[in-house]
């Protein structure tokens, strides 16, 4: 049985170099493709992500196992992220560009005929354009919820808002999704 | 969760989307700095309980290592050099010329002293060469001391021979100030004299220079023979100093023996000269000394052949 989150903190909170590099693994994909496709920038992607872990790392003599380690992890990436569009000034732009990015890869494993192929890319497609076009703290709480299965309690805590703003989040950028899958059947 | 929260082909279709990872040296560049951080600072969130042994043991034995160096270092310095506990003299012996300077002497030191602090600086300035005896004694005298302070016992062969060999080199000095004006009043200067005046013309004093060797002492010497052994002859002793000193220069005079000259001057020349010095007294009519110095040749070298020429130059006439 894998050690909880909370328990592998408080082991290298101790000096275990180890349990952080489990931790670091467990949470590594999902924390990067959160913030990628919230700051919509690789290169700054990659400067925001790291200072995020380094502030867990520095940061590792005031966790509690209070809070889920989860929930304190995504707290910090909000709280990196609301400084960096802060500071720059930044608005959320839709790109089309980041969206055909997102869509390109499609897992093509299934063995699925090229038209079906056709038809699932034009899906993702429209999946992906949907999602750039989220208001941020719509997607937001969706990446949340899709790459950290964050539940909607625990999107309210890390993101700073009453439950049910973050409720109300999720369920208008599910909607959105939703409608835009839709349109291509 | 309610069931508008959830849309299983939303996020069917959302995990089919690309599934980017961090760049490999990113993973890197944290995975490393967490290492660092554990272990750079040990036990960081628990105040260093459970740092490596080596890290926690570093700081105390570096500093362990730097004071028992400290202390070998220092212990190894004061062996090697036990003379830096001595002070230096010459700072000590110039307080000591200024306390001895307002000390009344009647008609000397009034005049003497203001001299004297010129030749003390230049003194100062300038080594005495080797071949002077104040410098050797002087030095000597310092070792003397330093060695003094280590040994007590030491020390006091040490002062006991040096009182058999002759006053302190700083004594001396005084009382030669005292006693002869004229004469240069400190050794030092007395032997620097010399190579500093030796490009110019000779001054008044150059009897003074030419026996550097032994300025003070006898001086002293002479006077204490004279007022004790001897009667006191007309001249001063001041005045029987130089020529003494000439003598002692010349070698010809040794160190306890404060005799005119003559005689042992007459021992000390080959039996040639002396036979030569005898024949020719007899050449010139002075027949008794002449005699009586034979005799005492005769007495001196009871084994001397003297050759058939020279004895009849020698003998009195027949």
């Amino acid at each position: 049985m894998e050690a909880p989150d909370e328990e592998l903190m408080l082991a290298y909170q101790r000096g275990d170099a180890g349990a952080f590099d489990v931790l670091y693994g467990r949470h590594k994909g999902p924390l990067y493709r959160f913030m990628l496709r919230a700051v919509k920038n690789s290169g700054m992607t990659d400067e925001l992500y790291q200072d995020v872990w380094m502030r867990v790392i520095e940061s590792r003599a005031r966790y509690e196992p209070t809070a889920k380690f989860k929930t304190w992890l995504y707290t910090i990436a909000h709280n990196r992220m609301m400084d960096h569009f802060r500071r720059h000034s930044l608005r959320v732009v839709e790109s089309t560009e980041e969206a055909s990015e997102m869509a390109e890869a499609v897992a093509d494993a299934s063995g699925a005929q090229p038209e079906n192929l056709v038809e699932a890319r034009a899906d993702l497609r429209r999946l992906a354009e949907a999602i750039a076009a989220l208001p941020p703290v719509q997607r937001e709480a969706f990446l949340l919820h899709q790459e950290s299965g964050m539940t909607v309690p625990e999107i309210a805590e890390a993101t700073g808002t009453p439950v049910e703003a973050a409720k109300s989040r999720l369920r208008y950028a599910l909607q959105k999704l939703r409608e835009a899958l839709s349109d291509g059947g | 969760m309610a069931d508008d929260l959830r849309d299983d082909d939303v996020s069917a279709s959302y995990r089919e989307l690309r599934r980017p990872e961090p760049p490999r040296a990113l993973d890197d560049a944290i995975l490393a700095a967490s290492r660092r951080a554990v272990g750079a600072r040990p036990g960081g969130a628990d105040g260093g309980r459970r740092g490596s042994p080596t890290a926690r043991w570093a700081l105390p034995a570096s500093v362990a290592a730097v004071l028992a160096l400290s202390v070998m270092v220092t212990l190894h310095v004061q062996e090697e050099l036990p003379g830096l506990e001595a002070p230096a003299p010459t700072p000590r012996a110039a307080p000591e010329a200024k306390r001895e300077a307002p000390t009344p002497v009647p008609g000397s030191t009034a005049d003497a002293t203001p001299a004297q602090a010129p030749q003390e600086k230049l003194a100062a300035k300038e080594p005495a060469p080797p071949q002077a005896a104040p410098a050797p004694a002087t030095s000597a005298s310092r070792a003397a001391e330093a060695v003094a302070r280590r040994d007590s016992k030491a020390a006091t062969e040490r002062a006991a021979v040096a009182s058999n060999a002759g006053p302190r080199p700083a004594e001396p000095t005084r009382d030669a100030v005292r006693t002869s004006p004229g004469f240069a009043s400190d050794p030092p200067t007395v032997a620097t004299a010399p190579a500093i005046e030796s490009s110019k013309p000779a001054r008044p004093q150059p009897v003074v220079a030419q026996a550097p060797a032994a300025p003070a002492v006898p001086a002293t010497q002479s006077a204490a023979v004279g007022a004790s052994a001897a009667p006191p002859p007309p001249a001063p002793a001041v005045a029987a100093a130089p020529a003494a000193r000439e003598l002692r220069a010349r070698g010809e005079l040794s160190r306890d023996d404060g005799r005119p000259a003559a005689k042992l001057a007459d021992a000390s020349e080959s039996p040639g000269k002396q036979l030569e010095r005898i024949a020719q007294l007899r050449k010139d009519g002075r027949h008794a000394e002449a005699d009586q110095l034979l005799k005492e040749f005769r007495a001196r070298h009871p084994g001397y052949r003297i050759p058939e020429a020279m004895l009849e130059r020698v003998e009195p006439p027949r």
